[in-house]
């Protein structure tokens, strides 16, 4: 790893532990397949193919992974999930809508080290069984598409893809689907039915666990580019070696890409906001402050700058600020938000938080794939109601209407859109109540006086 | 000498207050406090003087509103920077 240089002005930082992204912006480093040789590519998956699937399930089981797209999910135990008695063809699906505001990592796996990716994709594939996978790519990747589907020709020309992968007996091929841009391809089951060629209206759960109930009905894998990727340095390293890049709940490494402040990293966990920040980001420009912090993609909750948190239970409870806390899955949950999908949008004090809760409500409303009525509607109000406030046009109660609608969203919806668009307002509300009631005015009531009269007739009498 | 004078006028004029917070009988108001904005950023804070006026100067990226308020009034709608300066604005109790 040592003689690895990269391009100028693309080093990583002293503090980044590449894994995923060892070969990313690297000097004399292409995504040719004679490359990815070169440096023993496809030896794990050769390893793999020589192993029982239980036994790698058991590797990756033991490794801890945990699902890169955002919720979280522990792989090896998604894995388990098919019903051991199937008799259905078994799919898997490497999930590559990266959508996420904030978030850019998969993109650049794909550009720069698909056959990582293919690589993992064997090994998972000969894992749970599955003879045909397909890659899911957002459209907004048209580049990315193209070399998959180049890198994918050149595995199957050098015969690790296709009919008896050298010599294994095992059959396996791989398809990119180009998704049409919409947001909601990338939850598992609207990507399912996208695939189908549907409308992608996400499945209810339960009955539809893509692992029991997926693709064509029959048991599907649904896995994100860099969990994927993850599966070979879970082979290479061995489960117990991987665990000790992070802790045994976090483990191995985590992609985080920064916006404000650009770093694109992987950042063994736990490494905590001041680390990142500051010591790895170069913090604010001068005269600045920093104000606030999305710390994984758009949907998660953000988090003041200044805050304290009381992580823990019971005796164990610590109290940490802002900047003490870790970006692992589990803390950033006791602290109220989530490491999502590791976009991190980062504010520095000058940015105005009506303009960012206009643009997030901008977006789902614009997403929301319109299944259900609480997330359609009310993502769309949402966003009328965050226009008058950014445009100077609202009372101090279009605030707390706006907190009302996400409410009645959250919670009320098939798939987890509706949380995605409810969230960032709940919290954005919660944090930064002052400054939102700040730009609205009761000058702005433009109801007439009979109507602000009926309706304090209305308001007063008993329900 | 006549374009002498054209400059000195425009820097005084440069100088000038841009905006004037004044209360519902016209009197000025002291320290309110008015933040330049961008539909995305906000500007530092500026306060008015004892005359109620404070000097904002068009800025890059383009001011579009001034948030203007002080404790014991009520909020002042969002102000379009855009119209023609001195801008008054009235806050009210």
């Amino acid at each position: 790893m040592s003689d690895i240089t990269y391009l100028p002005g693309k080093e990583p930082h002293e503090k980044e532990h590449r894994l995923i992204f060892r070969n990313v912006d690297r000097k004399g480093w292409n995504p040719k397949i004679k490359t990815y040789l070169a440096e023993g590519g496809y030896e794990m998956a050769m390893k793999a193919l020589k192993m029982k699937p239980q036994e790698v399930i058991d590797e990756v089981k033991a490794s801890g992974l945990r699902g890169r797209g955002g919720a979280g999910f522990p792989t090896g135990i998604k894995w388990g999930f098919i019903p051991p008695n199937n008799t259905k063809p078994v799919y898997l699906i490497c999930n590559c809508d990266e959508s996420e505001p904030g978030t850019f990592k998969d993109r650049y796996i794909a550009h720069q080290d698909p056959h990582q990716l293919i690589e993992g994709m064997v090994i998972s594939a000969y894992a749970v069984g599955a003879h045909v996978a397909y890659i899911y790519i957002r459209e907004e990747f048209p580049e990315a598409a193209i070399i998959l589907e180049k890198a994918i020709a050149e595995a199957k020309k050098n015969g690790f893809l296709g009919k008896d992968i050298q010599g294994s007996g095992f059959d396996l091929e791989i398809y990119v689907h180009r998704g049409a841009a919409a947001y909601i391809c990338g939850e598992e089951t609207g990507l399912i039915e996208s695939l189908e060629g549907k409308r992608p209206y996400p499945r209810i759960k339960p009955p539809y666990f893509p692992a029991a109930i997926g693709l064509y009905m029959a048991p599907t894998i649904v896995n994100n580019v860099e969990s994927l990727c993850h599966v070979v340095h879970i082979l290479r390293m061995g489960g117990e070696e991987y665990i000790k890049l992070g802790t045994p709940r976090n483990s191995g490494t985590r992609m985080s890409v920064f916006q404000a402040m650009f770093l694109r990293g992987t950042v063994a966990v736990p490494i905590t906001f001041q680390e990142l920040l500051y010591d790895m980001c170069g913090g604010p420009k001068d005269g600045r402050t920093l104000k606030a912090v999305i710390p994984g993609g758009s949907s998660s909750k953000i988090l003041r700058c200044n805050e304290t948190f009381q992580i823990g239970r019971g005796d164990d409870a610590e109290e940490m600020t802002f900047w003490q806390l870790p970006l692992d899955f589990d803390t950033l949950a006791a602290a109220g938000s989530m490491a999502g999908s590791g976009g991190v949008i980062v504010m520095d004090d000058t940015r105005r938080m009506s303009w960012v809760l206009n643009n997030i409500t901008h977006f789902y409303a614009h997403e929301s794939c319109g299944q259900c009525t609480p997330c359609r509607e009310g993502s769309t109000w949402m966003k009328k109601v965050s226009d008058r406030i950014e445009d100077g046009k609202a009372t101090p109660t279009d605030v707390q209407v706006l907190e009302d609608i996400a409410y009645q969203i959250d919670g009320k919806t098939v798939c987890a859109f509706g949380e995605a668009s409810a969230w960032p307002v709940e919290a954005m509300i919660d944090k930064f109540r002052d400054e939102l009631v700040g730009e609205t005015s009761d000058d702005n009531d433009t109801r007439s006086a009979e109507r602000i009269a009926q309706e304090q007739f209305l308001s007063s009498v008993p329900q | 000498m006549r374009s002498l004078f054209g400059i000195l006028a425009l820097v005084c004029s440069s100088c000038s207050p841009t905006v004037f917070v004044v209360d519902e009988a016209g009197r000025p108001i002291e320290d309110a406090k008015v933040i330049p904005m961008s539909r995305s950023f906000n500007w530092p804070p500026k306060e008015t003087d004892e005359n109620g006026g404070v000097l904002v100067h068009q800025d890059l990226p383009t001011i579009d509103y001034l948030q203007i308020s002080k404790a014991g009034y009520r909020n002042h709608p969002l102000v379009n920077f855009n119209l023609p300066k001195p801008i008054t604005v009235v806050l009210k109790k």
